[in-house]
């Protein structure tokens, strides 16, 4: 009983187990915002990736385009339209339909997107297994030109050990397009 | 001496005095941990706005002046970059052109926020990395 009431020592450990709480808190602070601050880098990046790969399928409607501009065009008096500098006077919607629907032109279109994401992550420690391209994405039907971009990563967590929280995953999406007139 | 050592008048307020600096130091660390984190966060969206700018008009004044619109201290320093759409190699900043790839890294350092004190502790740095679109573009943007 003389235990219970004597006060010696009281601030001390008080203190201590206030440190600790205080401590934890700090901890949360450097989780939170270590977490905002890699969702901060990775959205700007799946958009950027998305671009790329939209990019590289431009590429393949350019090619086509420049193929079929020189079988019409490589004639003694080419028509008007061959001074057109716009690839789309070059292809039909159909040819662009085979594009989109190539393994190849697919297969193109998503290493882009992995090439750029790999190795422009500011912290270069995106791998495969985290990125998740669809090509050619489908969104409510509008258009089939469409690329999305996923990207997963899980940042340490200074209280991983304390609190194993296992859906602390930082997750963004983004999609890219590209407009055609037909 | 033997009476004054006993003496347990004020005890209280002793411990507290020496742990009251060190808790003020914890608190005001976490202070300063959350303004470094509003500030890398300011930092990286200003990187993001700069390269998402440069990459619709790949002309490196206006990375600048979309810089200057949140920095116009000398504390700021960036660098641009540009590299090869298709090889990756590095190419001087004049030769990049739609399709390659356009990076922005910024510094800053972190100031704490001590009264009558400017101690700079850290720099905060962001990088962040587009293709150059600047193709087809309708106004204000331009392609140079």
């Amino acid at each position: 009983m003389r235990i219970v009431r004597n006060e010696d020592g009281f601030v001390l450990p008080f203190i201590a187990i206030l440190l600790m709480a205080l401590f934890l808190v700090g901890a949360i602070i450097l989780d939170v915002g270590s977490f905002y601050l890699r969702h901060g880098e990775l959205q700007p990046l799946a958009k950027q990736s998305a671009n790329a790969g939209i990019l590289k399928f431009v590429d393949a409607m350019e090619g086509k385009a420049e193929q079929n501009k020189s079988a019409f065009c490589n004639v003694e008096e080419p028509p008007a339209v061959c001074s057109s500098e716009d690839m789309f006077d070059f292809l039909t919607s159909g040819e662009i339909v085979d594009l989109v629907s190539s393994p190849t032109v697919q297969e193109a279109v998503s290493d882009a997107s992995i090439a750029f994401l790999t190795m422009y992550d500011p912290q270069l420690i995106i791998g495969n297994e985290n990125i998740q391209i669809t090509f050619p994405y489908e969104y409510e039907g509008v258009s089939e030109l469409q690329i999305q971009v996923i990207i997963s990563d899980a940042p340490q967590r200074f209280l991983e050990g304390i609190f194993p929280v296992t859906d602390d995953e930082i997750q963004v999406h983004a999609i890219s397009y590209i407009a055609t007139p037909f | 001496m033997k009476k004054l050592w006993q003496d347990q008048h004020g005890q209280a307020l002793g411990e507290t005095a020496l742990l009251l600096p060190l808790l003020f130091l914890i608190v005001f660390g976490f202070l300063q941990l959350g303004l470094a984190i509003a500030d890398k966060q300011k930092l990286l969206y200003v990187t993001n706005y700069a390269v998402q700018v440069g990459s619709l008009s790949n002309n490196d004044l206006k990375i600048s002046g979309a810089i200057e619109e949140f920095y116009d201290g000398n504390d700021i320093t960036f660098q641009i970059e540009s590299h090869d759409g298709e090889t990756g190699n590095v190419i001087l900043n004049t030769n990049r052109k739609y399709k390659d790839i356009l990076t922005v890294s910024m510094q800053k350092p972190f100031f704490l926020t001590i009264p009558f004190l400017d101690v700079a502790v850290n720099d905060t740095q962001t990088t962040s990395s587009a293709k150059v679109l600047c193709t087809n573009l309708t106004p204000p943007y331009t392609c140079e």
